[in-house]
């Protein structure tokens, strides 16, 4: 076992470039999920208003109530400027002014003009709070033409809105479970990319250069039990990473990893594993030498696979051309079939469909050792 | 002589149009220590990649220690230590984790790998660099782990190809008297060279190849008897002209003769008292001369002699 051994203390030389990289996306990971459990619950959003109440009737303060209740109503000092300010470092969200004859306007259903605002243009907070009067008005005019008074009307007004609806975001995707997870085993097809070809082209390389090859071919070292060698020493270490990974996964999205979704991607994850050693294989037939050299390579690969793909931009926000050219990449079909089992895209889940796009994957690493044997043989051949 | 520990016979390697092995053939016996000469591109790294089954050939055979070789004859192959021109270690293991890597190929015994990486180690004379990486290690100290891991399994058959290459001569030396001390605990070697003064140093039989052929075999002694040169004598001259060159032609034995910085180079093929001969010749006609030589031909002659003074790497 001198060959696997050896293996493995090459690979040890390189565990530190291994827990960087593990490091690095288990941070992301546990980011992600402190983020994503922070958005769980829906709540209504309180804006900071500033209130001028010009008309001071039964009516008016009815309504300053109700913005009180459902808001927070600050006090700006300093006049006009001071309150712009306040608007533009977004320390205030509006400033409302109601003007004076609020109360008879409403009981006369004169709902226009009843009301100065000003907030930061275009924002969703002044939308929102603009939306919230104007139904507050209509509401309290209602009231009034069923002959209520305008205090009592913009009272009964307030109490109306006050019904709230509870909210549970169920198919937001930052809030989804199901939905972290998804970028997780999506993430895990550029860290697979890069991890082996970062650290593990540099180890084939060095077996395959012409002169430690010739030693081992000469010695007394049958020439199967080497390739059996590195062949098991290569899989006890892809093996060992993907579970490494798949562990990292239980710990941040716990039993989801275990349901039926996280168990496909998982296998998803572990068929794009075999096709990152392919990758790493073919790539070490060329005999590249230098762990820079790799690195540059690891990296370019795994980062323009990535981007191409749809790992870290969306596949809905790739261009079709893009795409296309995409489809000739297996990380590619990984992002696919983890959509489609995340419902990230237009596509239903069938099993079908996601064991086609396993195959597809396959086929990709069939082919991959397929062209590194080709291209063993022909460096063997021009050797001679 | 008893059975050869190998025996090539009628090899034919072909690279195309190109042939670089033609009808090679060649045995060594147990004990010997065979310098296997040729200028560059003669055949000899081919010869010896045929000898380990590192490269098929199309004709001929090979037999090591009266086994046919092939690529799966494992038993032999374990009795076979290596060196290689190039230093091939593994830069991310120490020293002893080198020795020790290159050892495990043939010994699987973990007491016994130990004991043989010791030896070896101290045979180097590596003892104070055990746990230094490659990267770490001057060019001659490479050289010397390169020869540690070939021979630490105690083979049988050493094959030394160009293992002095750029060395300082210190390691050089060291590198020689550790192939002499090989040889003597009763290793046979094979020692491929570009320096003559080491062949003839340590080889006590040497092939001279050229264009895949073996051109000349023999011991030191018997190759040099095998040149016309038999002699040198360069003499420093005050006064040259052609008229004396001319003469110094016609004396017996003389095949060459010229100028060269003032000096006069003078060959000759057998006879005896030459020295005398040419010293009366210039004492005759009155010509000063200042230090005289007399060389005796070396590998060096005979080689350049056998195998021609044209470059080829051109």
């Amino acid at each position: 076992m001198q060959v696997y051994k050896v293996f493995m203390k090459m690979a040890r030389k390189r565990l530190v470039t291994i827990l960087m990289y593990f490091g690095i996306f288990a941070l992301i990971c546990f980011i992600m999920t402190a983020n994503a459990q922070q958005d769980k619950d829906y709540s209504d959003k309180k804006l900071k208003i500033s209130v001028a109440d010009m008309d001071n009737t039964e009516a008016s303060r009815s309504l300053r109530d109700y913005i009180s209740e459902n808001h927070e109503i600050v006090t700006i000092d300093g006049g006009d400027g001071a309150l712009q300010d306040a608007i533009y470092y977004r320390t205030l969200n509006c400033s409302l002014t109601i003007k004076a004859g609020f109360g008879e306007a409403v009981a006369a259903g004169e709902g226009d003009g009843l009301f100065e605002m000003v907030s930061a243009s275009g924002t969703y907070e002044s939308q929102l709070f603009e939306g919230q009067l104007t139904q507050f008005v209509k509401t309290a005019e209602m009231y009034s033409a069923s002959g209520m008074g305008s205090g009592e009307a913009c009272r009964a007004a307030a109490e109306a809105q006050e019904q709230h609806v509870d909210v549970t975001v169920e198919n937001f995707s930052a809030g989804n479970p199901g939905s972290r997870l998804s970028y997780f085993t999506q993430y895990l097809a550029y860290i697979f990319l890069v991890i082996m070809i970062v650290c593990f082209t540099p180890i084939l390389s060095a077996f395959n250069t012409l002169d430690l090859r010739r030693r081992i071919d000469c010695s007394a070292l049958p020439l199967a039990s080497k390739n059996m060698q590195l062949f098991c020493a290569t899989g006890t270490l892809t093996a060992a990473i993907w579970l490494v990974f798949q562990i990292l996964g239980v710990a941040c999205y716990g039993g989801e990893m275990f349901s039926k979704t996280g168990l496909l991607a998982m296998l998803n994850s572990f068929i794009f594993m075999v096709v990152a050693v392919g990758i790493t294989v073919l790539i070490a037939q060329f005999g590249i030498a230098g762990d820079d050299v790799c690195s540059m390579i690891g990296n370019t690969v795994s980062l323009g696979m990535a981007f191409l793909c749809g790992v870290f931009v969306p596949q809905d926000l790739l261009g079709d051309g893009v795409l296309k050219a995409a489809s000739f990449l297996p990380a590619y079909w990984l992002v696919r079939a983890n959509n489609m089992l995340f419902g990230l895209s237009d596509e239903g889940y069938s099993l079908g469909k996601y064991l086609s796009y396993l195959g597809i994957e396959a086929l990709f690493a069939v082919v991959l050792f397929a062209a590194a044997a080709v291209v063993a043989k022909v460096k063997r051949q021009s050797a001679e | 002589m008893s059975t050869p520990v190998v025996k090539i016979e009628n090899l034919v390697k072909r690279y195309k149009e190109l042939i670089a092995l033609d009808h090679f053939s060649l045995e060594i016996y147990e004990g010997e220590v065979f310098g296997l000469l040729g200028p560059n591109g003669s055949g000899k790294t081919t010869a010896i990649n045929c000898l380990l089954s590192l490269l098929s050939f199309d004709k001929g055979s090979v037999e090591i220690f009266g086994e046919e070789m092939s690529p799966d004859n494992y038993k032999v192959k374990s009795k076979i230590g290596v060196i290689m021109q190039n230093v091939a270690v593994i830069n991310e293991l120490t020293v002893y984790e080198n020795i020790d890597y290159f050892c495990g190929l043939y010994i699987k015994d973990k007491a016994e790998r130990k004991k043989c990486v010791e030896e070896a180690v101290e045979f180097v004379g590596l003892e104070d660099f055990v746990k230094f990486y490659p990267k770490k290690l001057s060019g001659g100290l490479l050289r010397r782990l390169n020869i540690a891991c070939g021979i630490a399994h105690k083979p049988k058959l050493i094959i030394f190809d160009e293992p002095t290459v750029a060395v300082d001569p210190q390691s050089r030396n060291k590198i020689l008297e550790g192939i002499q001390e090989l040889n003597r605990h009763g290793a046979t070697i094979i020692y491929t060279s570009h320096y003559m003064e080491e062949v003839e140093q340590i080889c006590t039989r040497i092939a001279i190849m050229d264009k895949g052929r073996q051109i000349a075999l023999g011991t030191t002694e018997e190759l040099k008897k095998q040149i016309k040169n038999t002699e040198k004598i360069t003499v420093e001259l005050m006064e040259q002209s052609a008229e004396l060159l001319e003469e110094i032609r016609a004396l017996p034995h003389v095949y060459e003769a010229e100028y060269i910085e003032g000096r006069a180079e003078v060959k000759f093929s057998g006879g005896k008292h030459n020295l005398i001969r040419l010293l009366t010749l210039l004492q005759q006609k009155d010509i000063r001369f200042g230090r005289v030589y007399s060389e005796l031909p070396t590998l060096n002659d005979v080689f350049l002699e056998i195998t021609g003074k044209q470059l080829r790497d051109s």
